[in-house]
């Protein structure tokens, strides 16, 4: 039994993972200028939620193990990428947990994009060759995609403070 | 106990660099265009963190550079000099091998002035040629020219002394002319000489160049003395005053010869 929380059991976390990854196998790209596209990040989103129902060092490890999925899906080159940032963005989102009561909902929120941006940066740093405002433009509209969807999920499904 | 709870507490950072460690090692294990990429990147990262240290350590470099080169350029200037102190040598000892080629019935031996540049002696020189060489007294000395210089008076075992041309006591006997008329050279001063025992009747011209006569048991005939710089015949004297030059640089010399 895998106890990430009370409330969620292990079944039901790993039928939740095997579907998100399936969704994100499947999910199209959304072309924004010549070969550049954007992607939806469901893991990203689906790590960030389990942060806020369990702070717990094992989200870092679920967050290893599920970037090697999404690194093999993607592409064997960039094995290890993905799986490097995941666990590092999910220990930057674990920071949050620390100031739970000390932060306000929009700093939250804030560091939550913050965290999203610098993720993506970094792996489009390393994916792209293109200059570096492409780069930015590129890695703030997807954080900010993803940014909305966890904001919207947030406000509709979780709700947390 | 402090330990373990600093480990409680750094679960998370200690999670982190686990999962890093094998997702660095796979990624960079993997030989990929990313990974080349990133490893670039961190190379330019490292040369721009590390070029105050590369440019200081280039600046000590130079520095050490420099003075490596200065020495260079001294020892090779010294060698320079020395090379063209050689080149003079050699072409005067080339000068010296055609001379002794040119007089074959000539034994002549070579021999280096050891004291020109010491000696102020108008009267003297030291040459470093001995009774080793088979050097004895009254053996007549040239110059590379072939001109005469004057002749050996104490010879020792390494060195020998030469009475100059030029020295107040010298005398040698010469002709001169196309009747060859005998006569003495005596030094005056300095290069310049005269001619004793001249007869007025003799005709010759200035500039005429006067060799030994070979009268004398020390010198061989025919090695050029001096030359005719000017000429008087008076009336109440039998022979005619005659100025001669020495032919031989007494002041520059520095290889000799010695008639054996």
């Amino acid at each position: 039994m895998y106890s990430l929380s009370n409330n969620i059991s292990k079944y039901i976390f790993f039928i939740i993972s095997i579907l998100i990854l399936i969704i994100q196998v499947n999910i199209p790209s959304i072309v924004i200028y010549e070969n550049n596209k954007i992607n939806l990040d469901l893991i990203l989103l689906f790590l960030t939620f389990l942060v806020f129902i369990n702070n717990s060092f094992k989200i870092i490890f679920v967050a290893f193990f599920l970037g090697i999925f999404q690194d093999i899906i993607i592409s064997n080159e960039q094995l290890g990428l993905l799986s490097f940032l995941k666990s590092f963005t999910v220990y930057l989102l674990l920071g949050i947990r620390g100031y739970d009561s000390i932060w306000s909902k929009a700093v939250k929120l804030s560091y939550i994009f913050f965290v999203y941006f610098l993720h993506f940066l970094i792996y489009y740093l390393v994916i792209h060759d293109g200059v570096y405002f492409m780069i930015f433009f590129i890695s703030f509209i997807q954080s900010l995609v993803c940014f909305v969807i966890y904001y919207f999920f947030d406000k509709f499904f979780f709700n947390i403070k | 106990m402090n330990l373990l709870r600093n480990f409680a507490f750094n679960k998370k950072l200690l999670s982190l660099i686990t999962t890093s460690f094998f997702s660095l090692l796979i990624f960079f294990n993997n030989d990929s265009i990313y990974a080349s990429k990133v490893t670039s990147k961190a190379y330019d990262v490292y040369s721009f963190f590390s070029s105050p240290s590369i440019w200081y350590k280039n600046i000590l470099t130079i520095k050490k550079e420099n003075e490596l080169l200065s020495k260079e350029i001294v020892q090779l200037s010294l060698l320079n000099s020395k090379l063209i102190n050689y080149e003079i040598e050699n072409h005067k000892l080339r000068e010296m091998l055609n001379y002794k080629e040119s007089f074959k019935h000539l034994s002549l031996l070579p021999a280096n002035v050891i004291n020109s540049n010491f000696s102020f002696s108008n009267q003297s020189k030291i040459i470093n040629v001995g009774t080793k060489d088979g050097i004895t007294k009254d053996l007549a000395v040239i110059d590379i020219y072939g001109n005469l210089i004057g002749k050996i008076i104490s010879a020792g075992y390494n060195n020998s002394k030469v009475q100059l041309i030029t020295d107040n006591n010298f005398s040698v006997s010469v002709k001169i002319g196309q009747n060859i008329s005998i006569g003495q050279f005596i030094p005056k001063y300095g290069k310049y000489g005269y001619l004793e025992g001249i007869i007025k009747t003799l005709d010759f011209n200035t500039s005429d160049i006067v060799y030994t006569s070979g009268h004398s048991e020390i010198y061989p005939p025919d090695i050029p003395v001096c030359k005719i710089i000017s000429s008087k015949k008076k009336k109440n004297k039998l022979f005619q005053d005659v100025g001669v030059e020495i032919l031989t640089d007494i002041k520059n010399l520095y290889y000799v010869f010695v008639i054996q």
